[in-house]
């Protein structure tokens, strides 16, 4: 049956059982409209009286019979965004809950999880989140952040039970608050929670080229997404699941782009990976392959699929250039690092007989170029005149810049 | 789907019944009752799944929409207005009792009976799309059988992404197809 025959089966079915109590209806709505009118007719209500003196009772007796204030054992801050903080007892029983943020108050509003213990709470949360979309297939991801590491293991194994439980393809990733003052100044300079702040700063400490205005815009569900980098593994950090890519293009249409763009097919090359990365404003897939004994780093924008960098660099070129230079160079001729982990020295060490690699050839002439911000990045390891040169092309300050740079020395030859 | 549906609804008539609900002329009531009942009634009963609570929140948002139709301010689109407060009716029922009731087949049969112009057989199917869907699955697809909305309509209405919305559109599509082969 196709789905317009089904709807048509529904729409019908349930016209027919719709009741009709349109009269019922008009009655009762005239009936509450002549109540109101005679409540507001009468001279006095005893009503006001009554709810005054009946709210000054339960005020006494809340006073009178309150249990002794209980002892905040652990705090749970959760990230989706929205953002709600959970207190608990020794007994893991709920104390408060609180939306750190206006949508967070938004979803909190409503949930009587007071007392609870911290599982139950968890799970009205979180059937809560999915009810109103805040968690949904493309924003799939929380942030756990917790002050007691003794129960980190615990929450994560409730959490993935719960979205099990809910048939919920989420994310979890779960951190230890640190004790830095810092991350409450930088948490409300970007309006952001404190375990975003802790996250991100950690994640500029192993890549400096990231930037904390940035990564502040970034949701959860991306900023797991550069949690699942390998070069972006933070020790201390537990993540479950896989981050959502729905609003990308995908590991699979990012590679076709990538190889399409060299001309190879998927059976032509080696030593494929592929990263997930942060760069030019937006979520990049970095897509690194050899084709034609030529190492690739292709960089493929995650939301448009334009190719914003390409690398090359010809295996046959550096061996040989390798083997008539010096013999103690080994390292830091991979020169695809891309940025991240990188073996590539600190700059300052060119000339040693090996090529300085194409981090360092970026940085060269980005600097030269006064470039903070530039696009359509190629990179390609050429001979020239018998000497191993980088040629460079990008576009920056509205200007497309070439450069031609000494593999060994990290010398301008060439500047157009 | 009917042609009224393939239409969709005409929000110049559902804004006129609500001005006169405004000035007191019961008789747009019934007009808009007669065009939007069975568009709230299954909503509701897509949110509580239960025939008894469906029919108290379809008289408890006619209800607030008859006491609201005085301050009432169209935006062009009267019927998203009438489902976001059947959908908060709704969920308040659902706070207050705490837990939707899932009918046994048996019991949809029995009401099935009552109704003498309802094939068994189709409202067997409604109570497998009730039961066999889940929460949000069944709210997409009953929004979109009834109402002729676009997808980006009812993701308005549910709050809820597009893409979500579509999701779960396909994946409901995809189990009653599967129900209704079973059922052949």
């Amino acid at each position: 049956m196709t789905p317009e025959k089904i709807k048509e089966k529904i729409n019908k079915t349930v016209q027919k059982i719709t009741p009709d109590i349109s009269e019922q209806i008009i009655l009762d709505a005239r009936k509450r409209v002549h109540q109101e009118k005679k409540e507001k007719s009468r001279g006095f209500s005893w009503k006001p009286v009554l709810i005054f003196a009946m709210s000054c009772l339960l005020f006494v007796t809340i006073i009178v019979t309150r249990p002794a204030t209980s002892v905040v054992a652990a705090t749970i801050s959760l990230d989706i965004n929205p953002s709600i903080e959970i207190t608990l007892d020794e007994k893991d029983k709920v104390i408060e809950i609180f939306g750190k943020n206006e949508e967070g108050i938004d979803v909190v509003e409503n949930l009587n999880v007071k007392g609870c213990q911290v599982k139950v709470a968890l799970k009205t949360l979180i059937e809560s989140l999915l009810e109103q979309g805040y968690l949904n297939d493309s924003a799939n991801s929380i942030l756990v952040t917790v002050d007691n590491e003794n129960i980190t293991a615990n929450l994560m194994e409730m959490i993935e039970d719960i979205l099990a439980e809910d048939d919920f393809d989420g994310s979890v990733v779960c951190q230890n608050l640190k004790n830095n003052p810092d991350l409450v100044k930088l948490a409300e300079t970007y309006n952001i929670s404190i375990g975003r702040a802790q996250l991100i700063t950690e994640l500029i400490a192993l890549d400096s080229t990231y930037n904390i205005e940035e990564l502040a815009k970034l949701n959860v569900t991306q900023l797991n997404l550069l949690l699942g980098n390998s070069e972006n593994t933070i020790p201390g950090i537990q993540r479950m699941g896989q981050a959502s890519q729905k609003e990308y293009i995908g590991e699979e249409k990012a590679k076709e782009i990538a190889l399409k763009s060299v001309k190879a097919s998927a059976t032509e090359i080696s030593d494929y990976t592929m990263e997930i990365d942060y760069r030019h404003h937006n979520i990049v897939y970095v897509i690194k392959f050899v084709y034609n004994n030529t190492d690739y780093v292709v960089m493929v924008n995650g939301t448009s699929g334009v190719i914003l960098e390409c690398e090359q660099e010809n295996r046959q070129y550096k061996h040989q250039y390798e083997h008539s230079h010096s013999s103690s160079s080994n390292d830091d001729t991979s020169g695809h690092n891309h940025g991240k982990g990188s073996n590539s020295g600190n700059g300052n060490n060119y000339g040693n007989g090996s090529c300085i690699g194409q981090k360092n050839v970026k940085r060269i002439v980005l600097n030269h170029a006064n470039a903070s911000e530039y696009s359509n990045y190629k990179s390609e390891l050429c001979l020239q005149d018998g000497k191993l040169v980088y040629c460079i092309e990008f576009k920056a300050n509205s200007r497309q810049c070439k450069y031609v740079i000494d593999a060994n020395t990290g010398e301008i030859l060439e500047e157009k | 789907m009917t042609d009224f549906c393939k239409e969709g609804i005409d929000d110049v008539l559902l804004d006129e019944c609500l001005e006169e609900i405004a000035s007191d002329n019961m008789d747009g009531f019934r007009k808009l009752y007669e065009l939007t009942s069975h568009i709230l009634y299954g909503f509701s009963l897509s949110i509580v799944k239960d025939e008894y609570s469906a029919q108290d929140c379809l008289h408890d948002s006619y209800i607030k929409i008859i006491e609201a139709a005085k301050t009432y301010v169209s935006k062009s689109k009267p019927l998203a207005w009438m489902l976001t407060i059947t959908r908060n009716t709704c969920l308040q029922r659902l706070r207050e009792n705490k837990k939707q009731i899932n009918l046994t087949e048996e019991q949809w049969i029995l009401q099935a009976k009552e109704e003498d112009d309802v094939n068994v057989v189709d409202k067997e199917f409604l109570n497998q799309c009730l039961n066999q869907l889940d929460d949000k699955e069944r709210q997409v697809i009953i929004l979109h059988s009834l109402t002729g909305y676009k997808f980006k309509e009812i993701a308005q209405i549910l709050k809820l992404p597009l893409s979500t919305v579509l999701s779960r559109h396909n994946r409901a599509i995809k189990k009653l197809q599967q129900i209704v082969k079973q059922e052949e």
